[in-house]
Protein backbone atom coordinates (compact mmCIF):
# COMPACT_ATOMS: atom_id res chain seq x y z
CA UNK A 1 0.00 0.00 0.00
CA UNK A 2 2.68 2.64 1.01
CA UNK A 3 5.78 3.80 -0.97
CA UNK A 4 5.65 4.34 -4.52
CA UNK A 5 4.63 7.90 -5.99
CA UNK A 6 6.54 10.72 -5.03
CA UNK A 7 4.16 12.98 -2.91
CA UNK A 8 1.09 10.69 -2.98
CA UNK A 9 -2.01 12.28 -1.54
CA UNK A 10 -3.60 10.49 0.74
CA UNK A 11 -6.13 12.13 3.72
CA UNK A 12 -3.79 11.64 6.09
CA UNK A 13 -1.21 13.44 4.74
CA UNK A 14 -3.54 16.09 4.08
CA UNK A 15 -4.51 16.38 7.70
CA UNK A 16 -1.04 16.24 8.70
CA UNK A 17 0.47 19.01 6.54
CA UNK A 18 -2.59 20.99 7.97
CA UNK A 19 -1.83 20.61 10.78
CA UNK A 20 1.55 21.45 10.83
CA UNK A 21 0.55 24.87 9.33
CA UNK A 22 -2.23 25.37 11.99
CA UNK A 23 0.50 24.45 14.89
CA UNK A 24 2.81 27.12 13.28
CA UNK A 25 0.11 29.64 12.77
CA UNK A 26 -1.10 28.64 16.48
CA UNK A 27 2.52 29.98 17.87
CA UNK A 28 2.43 33.37 16.19
CA UNK A 29 -1.62 33.60 16.99
CA UNK A 30 -1.52 31.88 20.77
CA UNK A 31 1.18 34.12 21.76
CA UNK A 32 0.39 36.97 20.64
CA UNK A 33 -2.94 36.62 22.54
CA UNK A 34 -1.20 35.42 25.16
CA UNK A 35 0.90 38.90 24.99
CA UNK A 36 -2.10 40.91 25.11
CA UNK A 37 -4.05 39.02 27.68
CA UNK A 38 -2.47 36.92 29.91
CA UNK A 39 1.12 38.51 30.46
CA UNK A 40 -0.49 42.13 31.32
CA UNK A 41 -2.55 40.41 33.66
CA UNK A 42 0.11 38.70 35.10
CA UNK A 43 2.14 41.62 34.63
CA UNK A 44 -0.53 43.83 36.70
CA UNK A 45 -1.33 41.15 39.48
CA UNK A 46 2.61 40.72 40.14
CA UNK A 47 4.33 44.04 41.07
CA UNK A 48 7.06 42.07 42.11
CA UNK A 49 9.51 41.31 39.31
CA UNK A 50 10.63 37.59 40.64
CA UNK A 51 6.83 36.88 41.23
CA UNK A 52 6.03 38.20 38.27
CA UNK A 53 8.78 36.50 36.48
CA UNK A 54 8.07 32.91 38.13
CA UNK A 55 4.42 33.41 37.11
CA UNK A 56 5.38 34.51 33.14
CA UNK A 57 7.51 31.29 33.08
CA UNK A 58 4.73 29.01 34.53
CA UNK A 59 1.87 30.46 31.92
CA UNK A 60 4.41 29.52 28.90
CA UNK A 61 4.96 26.22 30.54
CA UNK A 62 1.36 25.69 30.54
CA UNK A 63 0.72 26.75 26.97
CA UNK A 64 3.05 24.31 25.10
CA UNK A 65 1.93 21.74 27.50
CA UNK A 66 -1.25 22.76 26.06
CA UNK A 67 0.43 23.26 22.76
CA UNK A 68 2.08 19.58 22.82
CA UNK A 69 -1.16 17.83 23.70
CA UNK A 70 -3.05 19.78 20.76
CA UNK A 71 -0.47 18.28 18.31
CA UNK A 72 -0.71 14.94 20.22
CA UNK A 73 -4.36 14.97 20.29
CA UNK A 74 -5.14 15.78 16.53
CA UNK A 75 -2.71 13.46 15.65
CA UNK A 76 0.08 15.43 13.57
CA UNK A 77 2.67 14.17 15.12
CA UNK A 78 3.26 11.92 18.23
CA UNK A 79 5.71 13.18 21.24
CA UNK A 80 7.28 10.63 23.27
CA UNK A 81 9.31 11.26 26.15
CA UNK A 82 11.67 9.51 28.20
CA UNK A 83 12.85 10.47 31.19
CA UNK A 84 10.89 13.96 31.57
CA UNK A 85 10.08 13.46 35.10
CA UNK A 86 13.55 14.54 35.68
CA UNK A 87 13.02 17.92 33.93
CA UNK A 88 9.98 18.53 36.12
CA UNK A 89 12.42 18.57 39.37
CA UNK A 90 15.39 20.07 38.16
CA UNK A 91 16.18 23.20 39.36
CA UNK A 92 19.40 25.58 38.16
CA UNK A 93 20.95 23.66 35.49
CA UNK A 94 21.77 23.93 31.97
CA UNK A 95 19.80 22.31 29.86
CA UNK A 96 21.95 21.10 26.19
CA UNK A 97 19.93 19.84 23.45
CA UNK A 98 20.72 18.70 20.14
CA UNK A 99 18.34 20.76 17.95
CA UNK A 100 16.89 18.85 14.66
CA UNK A 101 13.22 21.35 14.91
CA UNK A 102 11.47 24.20 15.48
CA UNK A 103 9.46 21.98 18.10
CA UNK A 104 12.81 21.47 20.57
CA UNK A 105 12.48 24.35 22.51
CA UNK A 106 8.48 23.87 22.86
CA UNK A 107 8.64 20.20 23.99
CA UNK A 108 11.82 21.27 26.90
CA UNK A 109 9.59 23.85 27.85
CA UNK A 110 6.59 22.38 28.44
CA UNK A 111 8.50 19.44 29.86
CA UNK A 112 10.40 22.27 32.75
CA UNK A 113 8.12 24.16 34.88
CA UNK A 114 10.70 26.85 35.45
CA UNK A 115 12.83 27.30 32.65
CA UNK A 116 14.95 30.83 30.67
CA UNK A 117 16.19 30.51 27.49
CA UNK A 118 18.09 32.98 25.35
CA UNK A 119 16.62 34.81 22.75
CA UNK A 120 16.82 37.23 19.92
CA UNK A 121 17.17 40.61 20.58
CA UNK A 122 14.66 41.98 18.35
CA UNK A 123 11.26 40.81 19.89
CA UNK A 124 11.97 43.31 22.83
CA UNK A 125 11.15 45.75 20.10
CA UNK A 126 7.93 43.47 19.21
CA UNK A 127 5.12 45.57 20.24
CA UNK A 128 3.40 42.43 21.76
CA UNK A 129 6.19 39.93 22.93
CA UNK A 130 7.96 42.63 24.47
CA UNK A 131 6.06 41.59 27.28
CA UNK A 132 6.81 38.12 27.22
CA UNK A 133 10.45 37.88 27.10
CA UNK A 134 10.35 40.51 29.56
CA UNK A 135 8.04 39.48 32.31
CA UNK A 136 9.82 36.17 31.44
CA UNK A 137 13.06 37.99 31.78
CA UNK A 138 14.53 35.94 28.71
CA UNK A 139 18.17 36.67 28.44
CA UNK A 140 19.12 38.83 25.20
CA UNK A 141 21.24 37.42 22.69
CA UNK A 142 22.99 40.84 22.34
CA UNK A 143 24.44 41.17 25.49
CA UNK A 144 28.45 41.40 25.49
CA UNK A 145 30.08 37.62 26.26
CA UNK A 146 30.46 39.21 29.90
CA UNK A 147 26.93 40.04 30.32
CA UNK A 148 25.52 37.06 28.94
CA UNK A 149 27.37 34.94 31.27
CA UNK A 150 26.30 36.98 34.45
CA UNK A 151 22.72 36.87 33.05
CA UNK A 152 22.87 33.20 32.84
CA UNK A 153 24.93 32.75 36.04
CA UNK A 154 22.25 35.09 37.67
CA UNK A 155 19.51 32.42 36.34
CA UNK A 156 21.07 29.69 36.93
CA UNK A 157 22.03 30.67 40.41
CA UNK A 158 18.33 31.73 41.26
CA UNK A 159 17.27 27.85 40.70
CA UNK A 160 16.04 28.56 37.19
CA UNK A 161 16.92 26.10 34.44
CA UNK A 162 18.59 27.34 31.24
CA UNK A 163 17.95 25.96 28.08
CA UNK A 164 20.93 26.39 25.27
CA UNK A 165 20.98 24.66 22.35
CA UNK A 166 25.21 24.31 21.59
CA UNK A 167 24.33 23.61 17.79
CA UNK A 168 23.63 27.30 17.26
CA UNK A 169 20.62 26.63 15.06
CA UNK A 170 18.64 24.06 13.93
CA UNK A 171 20.42 20.87 12.17
CA UNK A 172 19.76 19.52 8.80
CA UNK A 173 19.20 15.71 9.43
CA UNK A 174 21.78 13.40 9.46
CA UNK A 175 24.91 16.21 9.39
CA UNK A 176 26.87 15.97 12.03
CA UNK A 177 27.40 19.36 14.12
CA UNK A 178 30.11 20.79 15.54
CA UNK A 179 29.60 22.41 18.84
CA UNK A 180 29.76 26.31 20.30
CA UNK A 181 31.56 26.29 23.43
CA UNK A 182 29.70 28.62 25.27
CA UNK A 183 27.70 26.71 27.60
CA UNK A 184 30.47 24.64 28.87
CA UNK A 185 32.35 27.94 29.57
CA UNK A 186 29.12 29.04 31.71
CA UNK A 187 28.61 25.43 33.39
CA UNK A 188 32.04 25.54 34.30
CA UNK A 189 32.48 28.95 35.60
CA UNK A 190 28.99 29.29 37.28
CA UNK A 191 29.66 25.79 38.17
CA UNK A 192 26.52 23.61 37.35
CA UNK A 193 25.37 20.53 36.61
CA UNK A 194 24.23 20.00 32.51
CA UNK A 195 21.24 17.81 32.01
CA UNK A 196 21.96 16.27 28.40
CA UNK A 197 18.87 16.14 26.23
CA UNK A 198 19.11 13.86 23.10
CA UNK A 199 15.59 15.16 20.74
CA UNK A 200 14.50 12.92 17.61
CA UNK A 201 12.20 12.96 14.59
CA UNK A 202 11.21 10.50 11.93
CA UNK A 203 10.59 11.09 10.14
CA UNK A 204 11.58 14.47 9.81
CA UNK A 205 9.56 17.55 9.71
CA UNK A 206 9.78 20.90 10.63
CA UNK A 207 13.65 21.23 10.50
CA UNK A 208 15.88 23.59 8.70
CA UNK A 209 14.58 24.15 5.11
CA UNK A 210 11.60 21.78 5.89
CA UNK A 211 8.13 23.99 4.13
CA UNK A 212 5.12 22.94 6.13
CA UNK A 213 3.14 21.53 3.83
CA UNK A 214 5.64 18.91 3.00
CA UNK A 215 3.94 16.38 5.10
CA UNK A 216 6.03 13.21 5.29
CA UNK A 217 4.31 9.51 4.30
CA UNK A 218 3.92 8.40 7.84
CA UNK A 219 2.73 10.31 10.53
CA UNK A 220 6.21 11.71 12.36
CA UNK A 221 7.30 10.62 15.38
CA UNK A 222 8.94 13.21 18.11
CA UNK A 223 10.89 12.10 20.49
CA UNK A 224 12.54 13.79 23.48
CA UNK A 225 14.81 11.58 25.66
CA UNK A 226 16.56 13.30 28.86
CA UNK A 227 19.98 11.66 29.59
CA UNK A 228 22.80 12.22 31.88
CA UNK A 229 23.24 15.17 34.39
CA UNK A 230 26.64 15.88 34.06
CA UNK A 231 28.61 17.33 37.18
CA UNK A 232 31.13 19.68 35.42
CA UNK A 233 33.87 18.26 38.12
CA UNK A 234 34.35 15.73 36.01
CA UNK A 235 35.56 17.97 33.22
CA UNK A 236 37.56 20.20 35.14
CA UNK A 237 40.22 18.07 37.74
CA UNK A 238 42.31 21.02 38.32
CA UNK A 239 42.22 22.59 34.91
CA UNK A 240 41.32 26.02 33.96
CA UNK A 241 37.98 26.87 32.41
CA UNK A 242 38.96 27.29 29.07
CA UNK A 243 40.53 23.73 28.69
CA UNK A 244 38.10 22.00 31.07
CA UNK A 245 35.68 23.27 28.71
CA UNK A 246 36.74 21.49 25.13
CA UNK A 247 36.64 18.28 27.09
CA UNK A 248 33.52 19.18 28.37
CA UNK A 249 32.76 19.94 24.39
CA UNK A 250 34.69 16.56 22.96
CA UNK A 251 32.43 14.43 25.50
CA UNK A 252 28.96 15.70 23.83
CA UNK A 253 30.01 15.87 20.64
CA UNK A 254 31.38 11.91 20.98
CA UNK A 255 28.17 11.27 22.77
CA UNK A 256 25.86 13.02 20.16
CA UNK A 257 27.64 10.95 17.85
CA UNK A 258 27.02 7.70 18.76
CA UNK A 259 23.36 8.54 19.99
CA UNK A 260 22.17 9.94 16.46
CA UNK A 261 24.11 7.21 14.88
CA UNK A 262 26.45 10.15 12.54
CA UNK A 263 28.76 8.66 10.17
CA UNK A 264 27.33 5.55 10.43
CA UNK A 265 25.56 4.01 7.66
CA UNK A 266 22.32 2.56 8.90
CA UNK A 267 19.04 2.12 7.05
CA UNK A 268 16.31 4.04 7.27
CA UNK A 269 14.14 1.14 7.88
CA UNK A 270 16.54 0.19 11.10
CA UNK A 271 16.51 3.52 12.26
CA UNK A 272 12.69 3.73 12.55
CA UNK A 273 12.49 0.27 14.58
CA UNK A 274 15.26 1.79 16.96
CA UNK A 275 13.90 4.94 17.54
CA UNK A 276 10.22 4.40 18.28
CA UNK A 277 9.36 1.25 20.38
CA UNK A 278 7.07 -1.64 19.78
CA UNK A 279 4.13 0.28 21.04
CA UNK A 280 3.21 1.06 17.71
CA UNK A 281 2.45 4.41 18.77
CA UNK A 282 4.43 6.00 16.09
CA UNK A 283 3.13 3.87 13.08
CA UNK A 284 0.66 6.05 11.38
CA UNK B 1 58.86 44.09 24.62
CA UNK B 2 60.22 43.82 21.21
CA UNK B 3 57.57 42.49 18.66
CA UNK B 4 58.92 38.91 18.77
CA UNK B 5 58.96 38.59 22.08
CA UNK B 6 54.93 39.70 22.34
CA UNK B 7 54.28 36.62 19.78
CA UNK B 8 56.39 34.18 22.05
CA UNK B 9 54.60 35.43 25.01
CA UNK B 10 51.27 34.67 23.30
CA UNK B 11 52.41 31.57 21.50
CA UNK B 12 53.21 30.12 25.19
CA UNK B 13 49.42 31.37 26.30
CA UNK B 14 47.71 30.19 23.41
CA UNK B 15 49.03 26.86 23.81
CA UNK B 16 48.97 26.51 27.40
CA UNK B 17 45.19 28.22 28.12
CA UNK B 18 43.85 26.84 24.64
CA UNK B 19 45.97 23.95 23.59
CA UNK B 20 46.44 25.77 20.39
CA UNK B 21 49.41 23.72 19.15
CA UNK B 22 52.58 26.10 18.82
CA UNK B 23 53.49 25.66 14.97
CA UNK B 24 50.12 27.51 14.32
CA UNK B 25 50.79 30.26 16.06
CA UNK B 26 51.89 32.12 12.82
CA UNK B 27 51.50 35.79 12.64
CA UNK B 28 48.76 35.55 9.95
CA UNK B 29 46.57 32.71 11.57
CA UNK B 30 43.13 33.60 12.54
CA UNK B 31 42.08 33.77 15.99
CA UNK B 32 38.29 32.38 15.51
CA UNK B 33 38.78 30.28 12.28
CA UNK B 34 42.41 28.84 12.52
CA UNK B 35 42.98 28.73 16.18
CA UNK B 36 39.22 27.57 17.13
CA UNK B 37 39.14 30.34 19.71
CA UNK B 38 35.64 31.69 20.32
CA UNK B 39 34.50 35.23 22.20
CA UNK B 40 34.47 33.52 25.54
CA UNK B 41 38.69 32.59 24.85
CA UNK B 42 39.06 36.21 23.78
CA UNK B 43 38.03 37.49 26.71
CA UNK B 44 40.22 35.54 28.83
CA UNK B 45 43.08 36.21 26.63
CA UNK B 46 42.65 39.87 26.63
CA UNK B 47 42.98 39.49 31.17
CA UNK B 48 45.98 37.61 30.44
CA UNK B 49 47.87 40.51 28.23
CA UNK B 50 46.71 42.71 30.84
CA UNK B 51 48.64 40.84 33.43
CA UNK B 52 51.38 40.71 30.60
CA UNK B 53 51.43 44.63 30.28
CA UNK B 54 50.08 46.25 32.89
CA UNK B 55 47.47 48.03 31.49
CA UNK B 56 43.90 47.99 30.56
CA UNK B 57 42.68 47.03 27.60
CA UNK B 58 39.29 48.23 26.19
CA UNK B 59 36.93 46.22 24.50
CA UNK B 60 37.13 48.31 21.55
CA UNK B 61 40.85 48.26 21.24
CA UNK B 62 40.33 44.45 20.50
CA UNK B 63 37.17 44.67 18.34
CA UNK B 64 39.04 44.39 14.87
CA UNK B 65 41.10 41.82 16.59
CA UNK B 66 41.49 39.05 14.29
CA UNK B 67 44.40 37.27 13.27
CA UNK B 68 47.75 36.57 15.83
CA UNK B 69 49.48 39.98 14.46
CA UNK B 70 46.85 41.88 14.92
CA UNK B 71 47.18 41.00 18.81
CA UNK B 72 50.87 41.47 18.37
CA UNK B 73 50.11 44.83 16.68
CA UNK B 74 47.65 45.77 19.34
CA UNK B 75 50.21 44.56 22.31
CA UNK B 76 53.06 46.18 21.46
CA UNK B 77 51.25 50.03 21.05
CA UNK B 78 50.16 49.40 24.60
CA UNK B 79 53.78 49.11 25.60
CA UNK B 80 54.65 52.38 23.69
CA UNK B 81 51.87 54.61 25.50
Amino acid sequence: MHGGGVMRLNPGRVWRALGVGFFLMLIGVGGTLMAVTVFPLLTLVSRDPVTRQRRVLYAIHLAFRLYCGGIRWMGVASIETVGTERLRALRGALIVANHPSLLDVVMIMAATPSVQCIVKAGLWRHPFFRLTVGGARFIRNDLEPEALLAACAEALREGRNLIVFPEGTRTLPGVRPKLQRGFANMAIAVACPVQVVTITCDPPILHKGHSWWRAPEKRSCFRLEVGELLDVGQFTHGRARPLAARRMVAYLENFYAEKLGYGHAGTRIEETDRRCPETGRCVA
Amino acid sequence: MTRDEIQISLAGYLTEMFEVPAEKVVADAKLYEDLDLDSIDAVDLVVKLQELTGKKIKPEQFKTVRTVGDVVDRVHELFLE
